[in-house]
């Protein structure tokens, strides 16, 4: 295997692993927000608010993934 | 694009330096005094609107009283100008039984009077022919026959069914 | 009514022209990183290090600050107590901006700070947009997509910016000293009060990273996807799947529409929660 090979794969291992957990991740946050939406409608504004928070701060996980494949891609030599 | 460049650092400051200066000193400033004036107008529009509502309740209060008031004040002059009415009938109903009871008192004893008076008359004029008669029977000697027909002369002057109706 | 027939007017004739977009033509083989590459549109002398080039991504910036710089005034112009359609518009952005970002997350400072919360969700929010729109700015000046957020640099200079202005409000608050303070948990044993000071610094320069990387990877992940569905129909060579792959663009670029909005959203909101927790009392 080569190193562009190598790097290829890399790339995609990393994004693709990457993104299992914070996929998780924004499943519950997601589930829980709408739950208690359900729960208490009267408080969708600030669930929603929090929620939105939460995904920011979730999906940097993948993002960093993303980052990581980019850098191998295109940066590595 | 992950290749560091300080050109465009320098440009990205710049440039968000002026969108701060601008929105800043030109967009937010105005908007923020608009909203807050119409804010300020809707409360002062709902606020004089509330006091509208609050005095039109009033009036209308007022005028449910006024008019209920005035209901029971017909009420009460419609009642009592009956129970005067009714009042007034019965006494006049009284009145007038009672006057035709006297005068059905008076007309009875009128009648009475009369009648009494004519007896006296009877009486007298009875006892005058009795007497008449006494006198021709004691002066003429008369027979039965003749003293019959004398009494039924005498009677015949004293119209008995006169004395009833005419007085 | 008519808004929205506009706006998929805009939509589908966004999407065509992505057919186009792809430098040289039809060529079969694309390079989508290429489509990120700057290249200076006019060359200017270089200060020391500092390359002041005017590039794609330049032009992107200068283009928002324009946008920005003509709504702001416009707008100040136009003011009534009646406000039109655009007035509202602004009105509705506005009040996101300061009752949905700032007001919802920061109990203390909304005045002081909203300027540059309202201000950093404003130029993502432009630029975001700016970037849906096809402009002839490509190497060879065709029409293309691009994100000037989808661009590390420009994201962390906006992320420094937040830094900066969160440390800045936690000094003036606190002073120095009483802000670095409060980084140290005073209840905590001696070596684990030093330890969690050095995490803390750490986390500092985290969300540093977070903020910038989060709106460059999206930006450019989501610019990329298009761009790849694009390319790919010119990879097949067939009108069938390309139609196929078209339909699939047009979802992708309403999904980049949210995307726009939401990634501004989130970098003014967690801007105004660092500002904001740099200005509470406990820490």
């Amino acid at each position: 295997m080569d190193s562009h090979a190598a790097r290829l794969l890399g790339a995609g291992l990393a994004i693709g692993l990457g993104v299992i957990g914070p996929g998780i991740g924004l499943g519950t946050m997601i589930g829980s927000a709408l739950q208690s939406i359900a729960r208490q409608p009267e408080l969708t504004g600030d669930i929603r608010t929090n929620m939105f928070i939460g995904i920011g701060v979730i999906e940097a996980l993948a993002l960093y993934a993303f980052v990581i494949s980019l850098i191998l891609l295109f940066v590595v030599k | 694009m992950l290749v560091f460049s300080p050109g465009l650092t320098v440009w990205t400051l710049l440039t968000f330096g002026i969108a701060v200066f601008v929105l800043w000193k030109y967009a937010f400033g105005p908007l923020q005094h608009m909203i807050d004036a119409r804010r300020a107008n809707i409360q002062e529009s709902m606020d004089a609107a509330a006091e509208t509502r609050a005095e039109a309740q009033r009036l209308l209060d007022e005028y449910k009283q006024t008019l209920a008031n005035v209901r029971g004040e017909a009420q009460d002059i419609l009642e009592s100008s009956r129970a005067a009415g009714d009042k007034a009938r019965h006494e006049l109903t009284a009145e007038a039984k009672h006057q035709a009871e006297r005068i059905v008192a008076q007309a009875h004893e009128q009648i009475e009077r009369d009648t009494r008076a004519a007896l006296r008359e009877l009486r007298t004029q009875l006892a005058d022919l009795t007497a008449l008669a006494t006198q021709k029977v004691v002066t003429g000697g008369l027979g039965a026959v003749e003293q019959r027909r004398l009494i039924d002369e005498a009677l015949r002057d004293l119209d008995v069914e006169q004395l009833g109706t005419e007085n | 009514m008519k808004l929205k027939r506009l706006m998929w007017v805009v939509i589908i004739v966004g999407v065509l022209v992505g057919l186009f977009l792809l430098p040289g033509g039809a060529k079969s083989q694309v390079d989508v990183a290429k489509e990120f590459e700057l290249h200076p549109l006019i060359r200017l002398p270089k200060l020391g290090p500092i390359d002041l080039s005017v590039t794609k991504a330049v032009v992107y910036l200068w283009l928002t600050t324009a946008v920005i710089v003509v709504g702001a005034l416009a707008v100040s112009r136009i003011l009534k107590a009646k406000p039109g359609r655009f007035q509202s518009f602004m009105e509705m952005l506005y009040g996101i901006a300061h009752d949905g970002i700032a007001g919802s997350v920061m109990r203390v400072g909304v005045a002081t700070w909203f300027p540059y919360i309202g201000s950093v969700f404003v130029f993502i929010l432009v630029s975001n947009a700016i970037g849906l729109l096809p402009l002839p700015l490509g190497e060879h000046h065709q029409l293309s997509f691009y994100a000037v957020t989808g661009n590390l640099n420009v994201t962390i200079t906006l992320a420094l910016f937040t830094f900066v202005f969160t440390h800045y409000a936690g000094i003036r608050q606190k002073g120095a000293w009483g802000y670095v303070k409060g980084w140290m948990l005073p209840s905590a044993p001696p070596v684990m009060r030093e330890l969690i000071f050095v995490m803390h610094i750490v986390s500092e320069f985290f969300r540093l990273v977070s903020l910038s990387v989060r709106l460059f990877a999206n930006m450019l992940a989501g610019h990329a996807i298009l761009a790849v569905f694009f390319t790919m129909a010119l990879v097949f060579q067939s009108y069938l799947i390309a139609s196929v792959l078209q339909a699939g663009s047009v979802v992708l670029f309403l999904f980049e529409i949210f995307i726009a909005f939401i990634q501004a959203f989130i970098f003014a909101i967690l801007s105004a929660v660092y500002v904001s927790g740099a200005l509470e009392e406990e820490h």
